[in-house]
């Protein structure tokens, strides 16, 4: 840290010999290759450590593949080794009704979920700039408490909060004389019950949204801002017309970010229907789950997750193209 | 890292926000105020709700009238989570973990997330396209192969096993915001101050990295929280009891005949508080006027 | 040189394990009784055998938090014999231990795991777990393993693990309340038991809008099929050609079906939605009358209040009466049983070791120590006139169907009767559901 210093602070004498001799050539090979090297460490652990496991997913969604094709994995004398099914594994799922049940339910939860994510996390950001420090302070720690807090355990708080009977809740909205919430059960009705799911996921969600924001938003010059006030613009329309251009790339990248895992909830779900989810709450990584690891048919299991992949590159198509046009150097 | 910039421009974030708070506290800050205190109550409430848990006695942690202040209470909880087997050596562990991931994680992405925001290089849309499609996989659909490949390589049960678990699914995230945030920075600044006479490397540690400070600690914490609170990974590729990480280590609360609720919660509670604590400190190096200040300077 | 002398080793050691283990088998085989608590120490003194390596046995975290001491003297025993092979025991929680077994039999299995009694038969039929039939005269008390045990690690006619301990379930209820009521004998008919409760009802429901005479979860499944069973219906059936029918929607299932109904809509509060797991935490609280529920649940009811119990509580329990007073109903046998991988490199020390933990010598140190139902009717006596011990011998277990574990994992019963009670579907639309459910799962591939 104290050498980044230096070395910032002796540069300049550096440069002038190094730039009159050998730059251009320098200067070209680092073009030329320089992307290269910066992008592959990252190609390098990524690849050694999902190459094979991509792979082999890709592999189990055309096999038939359960506990006795496991067993043969570690010792070809055990078990059974795999057989190729084709295409078998998909029709299954596109034939099955809850199949398609189960993917519409889980677009709707996704769209719900990153659209209140995104607008609650942007205004707190927002609103984050404008208190007084203390204060913003105070909201930051909250923030990343509930951030820090492992799944498990907020998960059980919420199940607690909308217990039936002890929830505090059910209390307080019969406290409150909002209706007579006494052993209102949260999860009996579905959509109550994704009411609740949603809540948690927001909620657990939040705080990255709010704090990346909050980060974004201090690369907005604060110039600009005071120029456009100076001009007789509101708030909305500064945050309309200003600050939203400059937050573009990182709003787009939040949101795509946002699908991604809001697509794939899981833990809250499955722990707040105390690990046994009813039909009736699947989403799809659930539905996946239940298939490989419940009922170990892992090719199956596989094609699911192969749809939710293709299903989700469907959706975000759209976005994949922003992202490759924004970094577009001009 | 994250202290770079402290000496040089730490004068600059002191002033500037004070300065900006005040015209914009005037502009009709009351509301703001008031909106973010209520948010902050509800936020805090679940929160809240676990801490005072773990002060709580089993038989009030479950009534019909909330207990809403842990009175009378208990410090129970903490002594028996504290005495648990294995808390000690799965903090350790945790702490090895996402310290690499951390570290490692940050300074790889940075580098990607230039070349990707900075160069239009061939194959930069397809390595895009892969940083994303990568995040789109059901994660536990890969647990059973991916154990399969550690063992081969012998790094199942070991901590370099897990980091690089946790790297090549928190990287592609990283990579991608802080490819945000590198490409939120005009290209002519760091050009400007080359003309100024800064060397490339100097261009890049006086203007561009002051510029994305924040989104690394955005990732860095991003990072920290996700290492650090993974469960089921760690809990299958860490066999041996004894390289429990936290998250694991919370879980063995749980068990078939008994939950031990006060015990998650105040095991909960003390793994959370570091966090908070050192977020906090992080917090001031985030600030606000980091941006303003190197703008203008 | 230094090659060939491994070489050498490594043939000493094979030597060594099959010795030993050869010695052990004609040592048990000798004393095929069930009692004789010195057969396996007996055994250690044929020789100590000095290879080296390492035994992992995974086994959930109750034996962790409940009989820590009797794994210990379990490894204490094995190492007698084995003194260089390290007996790594790690703990597993029940939420994802499948998930971790999966994961480890596809490439470095451990040596023994304890499953749960309802999680063996698919691992059984895929062929992972080591055939034991050969070796069970080696195990102490195989003879007299609990019935319902044995079944669940039988598949086929052979012997694919060891029983652990069970557990069976009871009704726990308040004497103080009891007596209040003016409550005395305990019911030897359900019509006897729902007038009591009703009793316990009409004395401390009628300002408590929260008790719960009886406090039974609707998912509570193993509860609710004891009530089908008790009736004379079941699960499903297997023909002899193999094909499993569900016969839920049998008159006998829908009858003790409609008998649980009437029951929980008279006495009960709990969500027809919810699980038995809070229960005792539930009572604890003092707004419930009775539970149907496991021997130790006792204990944690009456645990001190920092521990979420309540010491104030006077317990006892009774078997869940039938429809009649000549038998209760039948108990689920839950518990645990101890298998070996097939691909375990140390089958022969994985017996010896659950044989140290769960033969006659171990399994007494543990009922004593813990309460938990013997693997072995030969130690039930130790338990006395224990409600529960008596529950355990009228029991029913789920079908032994290789996909079962399936109907489990996605909460076919639960489903069921979370509507029936719910009142969202009729009893015999509900079974009717399950029923086509159940027959798709268990006749599929």
């Amino acid at each position: 840290m104290v050498a980044a210093g230096t070395r910032v602070a002796r540069a300049p004498s550096r440069r002038q010999p190094v730039r009159r001799g050998r730059a251009p050539l320098r200067t070209r090979v680092a073009r030329r290759f320089g992307p290269y090297l910066l992008v592959a460490p990252s190609l390098i652990v990524i690849g050694f450590v999902l190459g094979y496991p991509v792979v082999k997913l890709f592999e189990l969604a055309f096999q038939h593949f359960g506990l006795p094709q496991i067993l043969n994995m570690s010792n070809p004398k055990l078990g059974q080794p795999p057989s190729w099914v084709g295409l078998a594994n998909f029709r299954r799922a596109f034939t099955d009704h809850q199949f398609w049940t189960v993917l519409w339910r889980t677009l709707i939860f996704t769209a719900v979920n990153v659209g209140a994510t995104m607008v609650i996390g942007t205004w707190l950001a927002v609103l984050m700039r404008r208190v007084v420090r203390p204060l913003r302070l105070a909201l930051t720690g909250v923030l990343i408490f509930v951030w820090a807090m492992p799944q498990l355990v907020s998960v059980t708080i919420w199940n607690w909060l909308f217990d039936q009977q002890f929830g505090v809740v059910n209390y307080t909205l019969t406290k409150l004389h909002l209706g007579n919430f006494l052993h209102h059960n949260w999860y009996e009705n579905p959509v109550q019950g994704f009411g609740v799911v949603t809540c948690v996921v927001v909620w657990g969600a939040i705080p990255f949204i709010a704090i990346t924001m909050h980060a974004a938003l201090s690369q907005v010059p604060e110039e600009l801002i005071e120029a456009a006030r100076v001009d007789g613009a509101g708030a909305w329309q500064i945050f309309r017309r200003v600050t939203f251009p400059i937050l573009r790339p990182v709003v787009v990248i939040l949101t795509s970010l946002s699908i991604i895992w809001d697509f794939q909830v899981f833990t809250q779900v499955f722990a707040l229907r105390d690990n046994r989810p009813e039909p009736w709450y699947y989403l799809m990584s659930i539905f996946a789950f239940m298939q490989s690891f419940r009922a170990h048919d892992y090719g199956y299991g596989a094609a699911l997750s192969i749809v939710i992949l293709l299903v989700m590159l469907g959706v975000s198509v759209v976005y994949v193209r922003q992202m490759v046009k924004i970094g577009d150097v001009r | 890292m994250t202290t770079i910039p402290a000496t040089g421009v730490r004068t600059s974030v002191r002033v500037r926000p004070r300065r900006s708070g005040g015209v914009t506290s005037r502009a009709g800050g009351v509301a703001a105020h008031v909106i973010v205190v209520v948010v902050l109550l509800l936020m805090l409430f679940p929160v809240y709700w676990a801490v005072s848990t773990s002060f709580k006695r089993g038989i009030d942690m479950n009534r019909i009238t909330p207990l809403w202040f842990p009175i009378p209470g208990t410090f129970q909880h903490y002594r028996d989570a504290w005495h648990k087997d294995y808390f000690l050596s799965s903090l350790q562990n945790s702490a090895i973990v996402v310290a690499s991931v951390v570290v490692i994680s940050i300074a790889v992405a940075f580098l990607a997330a230039v070349a990707i925001a900075r160069s239009n290089f061939r194959g930069r849309k397809a390595y895009i396209v892969l940083i994303m499609a990568i995040q789109m996989i059901p994660q536990i659909a890969l647990i059973l192969p991916l154990f399969v490949l550690l063992s081969y390589v012998h790094k199942q049960n070991t901590i370099v096993g897990l980091t690089f678990t946790y790297l090549a699914f928190i990287l592609p995230f990283s990579i991608w915001t802080l490819r945000g945030f590198v490409a939120n920075i005009p290209a002519d600044l760091e050009e400007a101050a080359m003309i100024d006479g800064c060397s490339r490397f100097g261009a890049f540690m006086r203007v561009t990295f002051p510029l994305v400070a924040p989104g690394l600690v955005a990732t860095a914490i991003f990072a920290f929280i996700q290492s650090f609170n993974e469960f089921i990974f760690a809990y299958v590729i860490m066999q041996d009891n004894s390289k429990w990480t936290a998250s694991v280590w919370l879980e063995s609360f749980l068990t078939q005949q008994q939950i031990d609720w006060g015990g998650l919660m105040a095991g909960a509670t003390m793994l959370s508080i570091p966090i908070v604590i050192g977020f906090l400190l992080v917090q001031r190096y985030v600030a606000v006027g980091l941006t303003a200040g190197a703008v203008k300077g | 040189m230094k090659a060939r002398y491994l070489t050498a080793a490594g043939i000493a050691a094979v030597l060594a394990v099959a010795g030993c283990s050869s010695g052990k088998s004609s040592g048990a085989g000798s004393s095929s009784t069930p009692t004789s608590a010195g057969s396996s120490s007996a055994s250690a003194s044929s020789g100590v055998d000095t290879t080296s390596g390492t035994l992992t046995v995974w086994l959930q975290t109750d034996a962790q938090n409940g009989w820590p001491k009797e794994v210990a003297a379990a490894t204490q025993a094995f190492n007698a014999k084995h003194p260089n092979v390290k007996v790594d025991v790690q703990y597993q929680t029940w939420a994802d231990h499948l998930t971790k077994l999966d994961a480890a039999l596809a490439a470095t299995p451990p040596d023994v795991v304890e499953l749960g009694n309802t999680e063996t038969t698919k691992y059984m039929a895929a062929g992972a777990l080591a055939d034991l039939t050969a070796d069970k005269g080696k195990f102490d008390n195989s003879g007299t393993w609990l019935q319902a045990l044995e079944q669940s690690v039988t598949y086929n006619g052979k012997l694919y693990g060891v029983p652990y301990y069970a557990g069976a379930r009871a009704v726990i209820y308040r004497t103080d309340q009891w007596q209040g009521a003016g409550l005395s004998a305990a019911p030897t008919t359900l019509d006897e038991f729902l007038k009591d409760g009703e009793a316990l009802k009409a004395k401390y429901g009628a300002n408590d809008p929260n008790y719960s005479a009886l406090y039974w979860p609707g998912k509570n499944w193993y509860g609710a099929m004891s009530f089908v069973y008790g009736y004379g219906g079941a699960i499903a059936t297997q023909d002899s050609s193999g094909k499993w029918t569900a016969t839920l929607e049998s008159a006998q299932s829908q009858a003790g079906l409609a008998e649980l109904k009437k029951i929980y809509d008279a006495l009960s509060k709990a969500p027809a939605d919810s699980d038995e797991s809070k229960q005792d935490s539930i009572m604890a609280q003092g707004h419930v009358g009775m539970i149907y529920g496991n021997g130790w649940e006792i204990g944690s009811i009456t645990a001190p209040k920092d521990k979420g119990g309540n010491p104030d509580l006077k317990l006892a329990a009774f078997p869940l009466p039938g429809p009649t007073a000549d038998k209760p109903l039948p108990s689920f046998l839950g518990g645990s049983d101890l298998v070996i991988p097939a691909n375990s490199a140390h089958k022969d020390w994985a017996e010896e070791w659950i044989n140290d933990f769960v033969g006659n010598q171990g399994m007494t140190a543990l009922v004593n120590d813990a309460k938990v139902i013997p693997n072995t009717t030969s130690l039930l006596n130790l338990l006395g006139d224990n409600p529960f011990a008596k529950a355990a011998s009228n029991s029913w277990f789920v079908p032994t169907a290789k996909n079962w574990a399936d109907v489990e994992s996605q909460n076919v019963l639960q489903t069921m009767l979370a509507n029936i009670l719910g009142g969202k579907q009729s009893i015999a639309d509900a079974t009717k559901a399950a029923d086509a459910q159940i027959n798709q799962i268990l006749n599929g591939s």
